[in-house]
């Protein structure tokens, strides 16, 4: 088809308006779409990928709460074995968190209020009494060398990891003058399980009972 | 109401022309100003003093002046107007609310005028894509509600029976943006995380649910249309819209992995993203199953040339997009210049070169005049997309490399500066190539629209279409 022919005849037209004018009237519609149901390697993708999709979901959600989660923040697993070598170190940390502001820094405790870790026959004896404490809490009165303590300790069963009360509880009992074993995370989580239908606080009869029976 | 009255084309252009010839205008006035913004800011990027003494002219300034002129100036003022334009012959309606759709665009003008003035002088939000104040932002909105109320009117009262692909698109993009904007301008968004996440749901989705659905809806048009040929498949349109509807508007958080967002929300935007394939591949192959066979037309077509070059990019973009999401990629490239050159590709290889194509198509049909020249065109399109090429390619080449040495705890921070510096050189003088091309565009348009100079004798470009295909 030749331009004179599309456009008729240029002499018709005596502007270029007049020429865009002649050509819109005869643009053609938008023709109705194809109906073709498109290659499979097109569907193999779709399934693919829903097939992804839904798996990293299940995979890597997470938690599904407002907390911040760390599942992928974790250190690679060569550098925490080395950090559980050092229970000191994370005993150290995890005391400067939680117990030091009752305890004091140099395990002297509160006259009246929280006994000292110096020295303590519970502290550097069977392993089972402090962790008991450090994972379910404390309460009543207490008699030590002839001083009175009496205060609440809460639990902290929930807030820490068994390496974490291992490290902890080893660390008491190798601190402040103090010499004794070391507990294990495994230790800890025999404990745990244990005590694990136990939600209130021991008091010391209930402790020394509960030992006594293991 | 009975049958109406079947409208010529020529009446519908005759209709839309001030109102689209007005919205286009004003958008390449922002590209040009926004182009100068970015100059400014690329060259600083390795020329750090330049121009240093000036508050007002400072990297912190320039930078998000740039962004926000490109986003709300040039890409949303003729994006609107390509949109309407469209609209307008699909639906054989004129463009209705016309005299409201002047006074929005001129109160557009306006805020963005107030907001650049705001951020130059020191007071942005802040937040990546938000910088303008908050009252730009909801005059901004206020306005496209305005041209969201013509749409809705427009396919309320339209001529024809069948809604096509384009109209879908088109009428999601002016239901999302809307809704993006005021919510991102509520006061409710002050801690710092939930600020984050806001930020990324909203910057995110105004490109995933504003400008993808308008530049999709042009490809859609331009593509049967230039080419005269039917879009390969009705069902595949479907699936293309609904999976970008489905999945986009989950994406943004897959900028916030690492932050104190919980996991499980960027989990999902993770998933979100990478479903984004779907549409994506579906709306390619039905785009590609069309030209396939016409290729050729580009040669004679400016309009399918950047059309064609846009959907590519689309298709490009999007599949590194869901790539990129990933964690095992994220924590690479995230924070390098990577990221910059991937937004550009969305930003400019597809939705600006589609409104090029867009308006090569356009505006002289609304107009009735000719463009001047066929060579400034060529280099028009030349420019620009050998510009972005360079531009994404040596951005994306050495922020692989920033990334893996910033995750390098042997390699001190600031060799991983230095190491650009080149690419960063190249960054801008691809910057001054696209800037030639903006330069030529707009005299294109400038001698169009304003009628200087003589008229070319014969049209340039329709019949040779026309002679080649038998159409």
């Amino acid at each position: 088809m030749t331009e004179e022919q599309y456009f008729g005849d240029r002499e018709d037209y005596h502007s270029m308006e007049e020429l865009h004018k002649a050509a819109l009237a005869k643009e053609e519609q938008i023709p109705e779409e194809g109906n073709e149901r498109g290659p499979w390697w097109m569907y193999a993708i779709i399934i693919l990928v829903l097939a992804f999709g839904f798996f990293y979901m299940g995979r890597y959600l997470g938690e599904v709460s407002d907390r911040p989660h760390v599942l992928f923040t974790e250190t690679d697993p060569e550098a925490t074995e080395e950090e559980e070598l050092d229970m000191m170190a994370t005993g150290r940390q995890v005391y400067t968190r939680v117990c030091q502001s009752c305890h004091q820094q140099d395990g002297s405790g509160v006259e009246g209020a929280f006994p000292p870790l110096t020295g303590s026959d519970w502290v550097v004896g069977e392993p089972g009494r402090p962790v008991h404490i450090v994972l379910q809490g404390f309460e009543g009165q207490i008699v030590r060398n002839g001083v009175t303590y009496n205060a609440t300790m809460p639990g902290f069963g929930r807030l820490l990891s068994d390496a974490e009360v291992a490290s902890v509880v080893t660390y008491i009992r190798n601190s402040f003058g103090n010499d004794a074993t070391e507990v294990t995370p495994d230790d800890v989580m025999d404990m745990r399980d244990a005590s694990s239908d136990r939600v209130s606080t021991w008091t010391e009869e209930e402790l020394n009972a509960f030992i006594e029976n293991r | 109401m009975g049958p109406k009255k079947e409208l010529r084309v020529t009446d519908l252009d005759r209709s839309a022309r001030y109102v689209v010839l007005f919205l286009i205008i004003s958008g390449i006035f922002w590209l040009l100003f926004g182009t100068l913004l970015a100059l400014l800011a690329s060259i600083k990027m390795h020329m750090p003093d330049w121009l240093g003494g000036f508050g007002w002219l400072t990297f912190g300034r320039v930078r998000p002046l740039h962004l926000n002129t490109m986003v709300y100036g040039w890409a949303s003022m003729t994006g609107a107007g390509v949109a309407l334009w469209i609209l307008s012959r699909l639906l054989k309606t004129p463009i209705l609310l016309r005299g409201y759709i002047m006074v929005a665009g001129l109160v557009w003008n306006l805020a963005l005028l107030a907001g650049s003035v705001q951020i130059l002088a020191g007071s942005s939000r802040g937040i990546e894509w938000l910088e303008f104040p908050v009252s730009t932002m909801v005059v901004i909105v206020l306005c496209v509600l305005i041209m969201s109320a013509s749409v809705i009117l427009m396919i309320r009262y339209r001529r024809v029976k069948q809604l096509y692909v384009s109209v879908w698109y088109i009428l999601a993009a002016f239901l999302w943006f809307p809704l993006l904007g005021l919510v991102s301008s509520l006061p409710i968004f002050d801690t710092p995380t939930v600020q984050a996440g806001m930020n990324w749901w909203y910057a995110h989705n105004a490109l995933g649910l504003w400008f993808t659905p308008i530049g999709l809806a042009a490809a859609y048009y331009f593509i049967p249309k230039v080419l005269g040929r039917p879009i390969y498949s009705y069902g595949l349109s479907l699936l293309g819209f609904w999976g970008l509807a489905l999945f986009y508007n989950w994406n943004g958080f897959h900028h916030l992995i690492g932050s104190p967002l919980p996991t499980w929300f960027v989990t999902i935007s993770i998933a979100a993203s990478v479903m984004m394939v779907i549409p994506v591949v579906v709306v390619a192959v039905n785009h590609h199953m069309t030209v396939v066979g016409s290729f050729s037309a580009v040669k004679y077509s400016p309009t399918l040339r950047f059309v064609v070059f846009a959907a590519m990019s689309y298709t490009f973009v999007s599949l590194q997009g869901s790539t990129q999401a990933l964690r095992s990629v994220n924590e690479v490239i995230h924070f390098t210049h990577f990221v910059v050159a991937h937004a550009h590709i969305g930003m400019y290889a597809f939705v600006t070169m589609m409104l090029f194509g867009a308006c090569y198509y356009i505006i002289p049909r609304i107009t009735l005049q000719e463009w001047h020249s066929k060579a400034l065109i060529k280099w028009h399109f030349w420019l620009t997309a050998i510009g972005i090429v360079i531009y994404a390619g040596a951005l994306q080449y050495i922020g692989l490399f920033q990334g893996w040495d910033m995750n390098n705890p042997d390699v001190p921070f600031t060799d991983t500066v230095s190491m650009t510096i080149p690419y960063l050189m190249a960054r801008s003088m691809s910057g001054f190539l696209m800037t030639a091309g903006h330069l030529i565009f707009a005299w294109l348009v400038v001698k169009m629209v304003f009628r200087t100079g003589e008229q070319p004798d014969a049209p340039l470009i329709w019949e040779k279409i026309r002679r080649e295909f038998a159409l």
